[in-house]
């Protein structure tokens, strides 16, 4: 890979990066133009790069129990109207990071990571791991979305409610954490340590 | 010549939590180039055996040696792999990344293969699978026959010579069972030793058998 698309990758996490840190800190108003602004990227990604946004639709769909999780616990501590919004800004957040996500290649986004931890490196860091490990878990969301597809078809074929599939939590941590497992198990198939 | 072979030395194993071993004492040697089926019925052990023999768990007693690499040395992993790999049985836990070529890629990667090789060893690869042009594809588009395949030539681009096939026809169709049945065959006419697991044996089956 040539140094200059190195480069370009490595800020192009950065925009990432920034943009995800800033709604984060910015007051609530901001909101609203950050979703106008996910909602123009994802048009662009789709239109002018042709990138299929369809898994980041279907993604995000996975965030509707963060989004009400985050509102009740968000409700003991502050008013019903803040925790809308602090709810609704980890959803968008989480939609502009699939979009990413969905607009550059695993390996490109484990190179721009290892790029932006360079500085790292000089301390003996290993940032070719770190940032491989890190690109990985973004392919994780896909996996435990149909992970809990699968709890919530068993359930209902069992004659209950698919909802009832989110609060199955002990079966959720158990494949997440088997999931995991198979992982490692197809990391180390193919030498990696 | 003497170290081409596959020794399971007294190997001892039991899952973690278990009350019996799964294998006590257990000897085998796999000769280089062979065709191996290893057979058993559900929860017999073959799986097991499988992850054993690619060194992904260790025995408890005694010792297993691919060409002369203990599979439990750590140190000798980056040989043992060159050496060694498994495809697994569901299609889905063997693929890692959204492009074929990043999938591939990751393996040569791993195993600090000359960038200079990449292209020639994923188009070998693929080749051989009867999958030439893939590689800018996504491995969401690629049915479950396919995805093994992919997999399997992610291991062949690696320059593995023995390789592990964990019930890899479990999951798919007839034709799917079929292509997959004969690409393994043409690699081990070709001199990939192959190990096979399966709890279905046919007529047709082809080389070594070993019931466990």
């Amino acid at each position: 890979m040539t140094l200059v698309k190195k480069v370009a990758l490595t800020l192009y996490i950065l925009f990432l990066f920034t943009i995800s840190t800033a709604i984060f800190f910015l007051p609530h108003i901001f909101i609203a133009p950050y979703a106008v602004f996910t909602l123009l990227y994802m048009l662009t990604l789709r239109f002018v790069f042709k990138r299929n946004m369809s898994t980041v639709i279907q993604n995000a769909t996975a965030l509707i129990p963060f989004f009400i999780l985050a509102v009740l616990f968000n409700m003991f501590f502050i008013d019903w109207q803040i925790a809308m919004l602090n709810a609704l800004r980890i959803v968008v957040i989480g939609i502009f990071s699939f979009a990413f996500a969905a607009s550059i290649s695993t390996l490109n986004i484990a190179t721009g990571i290892e790029g932006l931890l360079f500085p790292l490196r000089l301390i003996g860091i290993r940032t070719a791991k770190v940032s491989l490990l890190i690109a990985i878990s973004v392919t994780f969301v896909p996996i435990l979305r149909q992970e809990l597809k699968n709890i919530s078809d068993a359930i209902n074929l069992k004659g209950r409610r698919r909802w009832t599939a989110y609060i199955k939590l002990k079966v959720i941590t158990y494949q997440i954490f088997y999931r995991a497992s198979i992982l490692g198990d197809t990391l180390n198939t193919k030498g990696y340590k | 010549m003497e170290q081409e072979k596959i020794v399971l030395d007294g190997v001892s194993f039991r899952h973690r939590g278990a009350k019996k071993n799964v294998f006590t004492k257990y000897n085998l040697v796999l000769e280089k180039g062979e065709f191996i089926v290893l057979s058993a019925k559900n929860g017999g052990g073959k799986s097991t055996l499988a992850r054993l023999i690619c060194g992904l768990v260790a025995p408890r007693r005694g010792n297993i040696h691919v060409d002369g690499i203990n599979t439990k040395n750590g140190r000798q992993f980056y040989e043992l792999r060159k050496k060694i790999s498994m495809v697994m049985q569901n299609p889905e836990n063997n693929l890692l990344f959204d492009r074929i070529w990043d999938d591939m890629v990751f393996g040569l990667k791993n195993l600090k293969i000359p960038k200079e090789e990449y292209e020639e060893r994923v188009a070998n690869a693929l080749a051989r699978v009867g999958m030439q042009g893939f590689e800018n594809r996504s491995t969401y588009e690629l049915s479950g026959g396919q995805k093994q395949r992919i997999a399997i030539a992610g291991v062949l681009a690696m320059g593995t010579e023995y390789l592990v096939v964990d019930e890899p026809t479990s999951m798919l169709d007839t034709q799917g069972k079929v292509e997959i049945y004969e690409l393994l065959w043409k690699l081990n006419a070709r001199g990939t030793t192959i190990i096979l697991t399966t709890n279905i044996l046919s007529e047709k089956q082809r080389g070594r058998v070993i019931e466990l």
